[in-house]
């Protein structure tokens, strides 16, 4: 790392067109090093874009770009030998066997025979994956895996992976998250986007959500539950006979007889609870919901969230 | 340090492609590969030699005079016997078991018999293409001017020559109106024919040693037309045919399903990319043309001396071509969506390619349209000419450039931008341009690599000139010339216009015109230096001609034609470029006219 900052990756007014066409449009932001920095929004948000960007692919059509303090345009070579990159997509040479394979690309990152040996089998152990084999052959999880233990033969300190999971079954999923939790814990910086929410809620340190190329939101997950989301009250209970409940407390009738009814506030539900108290009712039950980054991201998304 | 991480990178690169290369290609389709490479090299290998010899003894002479029969052997049709009497000879002609009968300046043939009239035919053709060698064999009246680039036709006509019929209903007698110089004449003979013996009897071979199965080839005409040379340029580059399609789908296959976005993602630079999937494919054509001139010695009569050293002198000469062939099949692959894209584009653009090469080489030295082209080298070397180190860099450099600059253009579109994504064929060349030019200033080597572009399209306008004569065909040189010069020394800065990288300002048209004009200036210069040694009369002229401003006037050309697309460009956007490179051709053309009528003032014609 440059100059001992602690930021691995840093975007100022990044812009990037498309004849024409602005996929990204002015972004600004820090990712630190070490941290798992989740990227989500809808297709064509400008994610795999911002991605390419950063890995030293796609040169920016305004703004800069720094990875660990190298300038994605003037050291690209400084940054692409520092970044183990993932494409969305796996496109792997299919007639050549794994262990070839993974050699190619220790060659070309000038790897040492003997380090990359060691790399090739670790990964692969921790992966689950066997050595023997032509690439062609495997299924699309093992395909996946082998191009993760590719982006990680020359020991790149940044980790940027475009969709890991997309399109994998459950177990390689859970085996990709783990593995990925597991470079965090030795220090890797990993950028990673996803269309799964529950994932990069789970994963993510922090969470950058763009929408038509722009950035709506960065924080970590509880300050944006905090700023955007909410916590939902779910009361069911029983009136006293005779008593009806006021049309102000908004209760409606259930399947059961009695009174359900969900508030997004403490005070409301506090209310319903004094009057129950009061008339001689009875509370059944009292369930709290928090929003999921789901429930965040279709909220900034359609709008209904305002934008901080 | 950075020479040497780069060289590491290719080097691997290498590697692992011609491994890749090897997996994918099953046994099967090895085995029908190496076949069909030893076929296609011993045809080519045998074919000078032998020729197809479908017609070979097709007709059978009698000759009963001696005087022709070096012409007569040149013409594989033809299986010729020596009579000693005419008699005889005639009545064999008579019977059907001969088809022509030569005697001094005289030609019998048989005209109720279709067989002996077609070779009555191509006894003629035969005995004018000798007689028009003859004539070219003669020395030019001004030998110091045959390297001139003025070219001059002469015309032969022929008289057409009644045929005398003698002796209807037997043979008959043809007067070729000959001269006594090289053909005297005999009078008609009045056609009796006395009763013939047994053929057998009478019909001697003229070559006792190889008799009817006697092998000749066009190299056997006098003066010789370098057929046999254009069989050896092609057979050599048979390899680089071969290998460049390779290269070409090995190249394909990265850009199908983003294979390559992984390459792009390593360090590596996108030269060392170019270099590391080339170098394996250039080094095995390389070195398959070497073994072809090494396998040819053994078989083309007259050239056993083609050693290790001049076989190699051949391989350097004809590796600028077989740059061009990859460089041609790069680009395919990079103006194309798919394989069978890639295939129409490349062929396509090799047959173009073959015909600029082996095309111009073949006519006479004398023209430097044949300059085009570095096969003439080689020419130049199986025709048994010297070559000099002059020779060859002219050969070899203007063309090495041209193909390093379109592997340089090609090569620029590998990147994320261009290389998987599916855009029109300017757009794309923009990209690649864009990406070149990352400071204004790179106009100047693009103008400057620019030349060498416009000279290589100019010579072959030169070329096609000579289908259109007169003022049509100078016309027609001239405007395609400009607008070459034009548009090749103006697209690097329509690309930084077209992509908003220039800001609207005088000071940015000052600065643009300078590099573009300069670059493509500096560069013609050099050219012409490159080119002294064949053009020393017109240098010649050139330096007298410099004085009066000679060197200053296509500077100022330049600048104004550059300022006027700058300008053009900048102020009025780039959907005026087509009318803007239009007026400066027109500024161009004027320019030359001018040029010309000073030239020929000072040259009082």
């Amino acid at each position: 790392m440059q100059h001992g900052d602690e930021i691995a990756v840093r975007a100022t007014g990044l812009v990037r067109y498309f004849d024409g066409f602005e996929a990204v449009r002015s972004i600004d932001l820090s990712i630190r090093r070490g941290e798992i920095f989740g990227i989500v929004g809808p297709n064509g948000a400008g994610k795999t874009t911002l991605l390419k960007m950063i890995a030293g692919l796609l040169r920016p059509s305004g703004g800069k770009i720094s990875v660990l303090g190298y300038d994605s345009v003037r050291d690209t070579i400084k940054v692409k030998e520092n970044i183990g990159y993932l494409p969305e997509e796996d496109s792997l040479y299919e007639e050549m066997s794994i262990m070839d394979y993974l050699h190619l690309f220790s060659d070309l990152y000038l790897t040492k025979r003997r380090e990359a040996d060691l790399r090739i089998a670790e990964n692969l152990s921790r992966l689950s994956i066997r050595n023997t084999g032509v690439v062609g052959d495997l299924s699309k999880g093992m395909k996946r895996k082998i191009a993760i233990t590719r982006s990680l033969l020359h020991d790149p300190t940044v980790l940027i992976y475009d969709e890991p999971t997309s399109g994998l079954d459950v177990l390689s999923i859970r085996a990709i998250i783990k593995h990925i939790k597991n470079l965090a814990r030795q220090g890797k910086t990993i950028i990673f986007s996803a269309h799964n929410m529950a994932q990069v809620e789970n994963v993510c340190d922090r969470i950058a959500i763009l929408n038509n190329g722009k950035l709506i939101a960065l924080a970590t997950m509880d300050e944006l539950l905090s700023k955007y989301g909410s916590k939902k009250y779910l009361i069911d209970f029983d009136s006293a006979e005779n008593q009806d409940v006021p049309a102000n407390l908004h209760a409606k009738r259930n399947q059961e007889g009695g009174y359900s009814v969900q508030y997004e506030n403490v005070d409301e539900t506090n209310t319903l609870l004094q009057w129950i108290g009061r008339t001689g009712g009875r509370t059944l039950s009292i369930t709290t919901k928090s929003d999921t980054l789901e429930d965040i991201f279709l909220g900034l998304v359609d709008g209904s969230h305002a934008i901080e | 340090m950075g020479l040497m991480l780069s060289s590491r990178r290719i080097l691997h690169l290498s590697k692992w492609e011609v491994l890749r290369a090897w997996r994918k290609t099953s046994p099967k389709s090895l085995l029908v590969g190496v076949l069909l490479t030893v076929l296609i090299m011993a045809f080519v290998a045998v074919t000078p030699t032998s020729g197809i010899q479908v017609t070979n003894g097709l007709y059978v002479v009698g000759v009963i005079v001696g005087d022709y029969n070096e012409m007569l052997d040149s013409e594989t049709r033809f299986s010729t016997y020596s009579f000693t009497d005419r008699p005889t000879a005639l009545a064999k002609l008579s019977s059907g078991q001969l088809d022509l009968v030569i005697g001094r300046g005289v030609v019998y043939f048989d005209s109720k018999n279709e067989k002996s009239i077609a070779a009555t035919t191509v006894f003629e053709e035969v005995w004018r293409e000798n007689r028009e060698a003859v004539l070219r064999q003669q020395r030019d009246l001004n030998p110091d001017q045959a390297n001139m680039i003025f070219p001059i036709l002469v015309s032969v006509s022929y008289s057409e020559v009644e045929r005398q019929l003698v002796a209807p209903n037997e043979a008959i007698v043809i007067d070729l109106g000959i001269q006594p110089v090289e053909f005297p004449v005999e009078q008609p003979i009045d056609g009796q024919l006395d009763p013939s013996p047994p053929i057998s009897a009478s019909l001697i071979p003229i070559d006792p040693q190889v008799g009817v199965d006697v092998l000749t080839t066009p190299s056997q005409l006098a003066p010789p037309l370098p057929f046999v040379s254009t069989i050896v340029a092609v057979s050599l580059l048979a390899p680089t045919f071969f290998l460049s399609q390779m290269y070409g789908n090995g190249m394909m296959s990265e850009k199908t399903g983003a294979k390559g976005r992984m390459l792009l993602a390593t360090p590596l630079r996108r030269f060392e990319i170019v270099a590391g999937k080339t170098l394996p494919y250039l080094i095995i054509a390389v070195l398959g043309t070497f073994a072809i001139t090494q396998l040819q010695s053994f078989f083309i009569e007259g050239s056993s001396k083609i050693g290790v050293v001049q076989g190699g002198i051949m391989v350097l000469l004809l590796l600028p071509a077989t740059l061009m062939f990859f460089a041609v099949s790069l680009t395919s692959v990079m103006l194309s969506r798919g394989f069978k894209e890639a295939t129409v584009i490349s062929v396509f653009l090799s047959t173009f390619l073959s015909l600029y090469l082996i095309a111009p080489s073949a006519l006479p030295l004398t023209f430097p349209v044949s300059l085009v082209s570095p096969v003439t080298g080689l020419m130049q070397i199986t025709e048994g000419g010297v070559l000099t180190i002059e020779d060859f860099l002219r050969f070899t450099i203007p063309f090495s450039i041209l193909s390093l600059s379109i592997f340089a253009v090609a090569g620029s579109l590998i990147s994320e931008e261009s290389f998987f994504v599916q855009k029109r064929l300017i757009p794309k060349i923009v990209d690649g341009l864009e990406l070149l030019i990352s400071r204004e200033s790179i106009l100047i080597p693009l103008g400057f690599a620019s030349v060498f572009f416009a000279f290589s399209v100019q010579l072959m306008l030169v070329t096609l000139g000579i289908f259109f004569r007169g003022l049509g065909g100078f016309l027609f040189i001239i405007l395609a010339s400009a607008l070459v010069t034009e548009t090749l020394k103006s697209v690097g800065l329509y690309a930084l216009v077209l992509r908003g990288r220039v800001r609207r300002d005088i000071r940015s048209v000052i600065k643009l015109t300078f590099f573009s004009a300069g670059g493509f200036y500096v560069g013609e210069k050099v050219f012409l230096l490159l080119l002294a040694a064949s053009f020393l009369p017109l240098l010649s002229l050139y330096s007298e001609t410099s004085r009066i401003g000679f060197l200053l006037l296509p500077f100022l050309l330049h600048m104004a034609t550059s300022g006027l697309l700058s300008s053009g460009l900048i102020y009025g956007g780039p959907r005026f470029y087509p009318l803007f490179i239009l007026l400066s051709s027109l500024l161009h053309i004027a320019f030359v006219i001018y040029i010309i009528r000073l030239m020929i003032s000072l040259l009082g014609l």
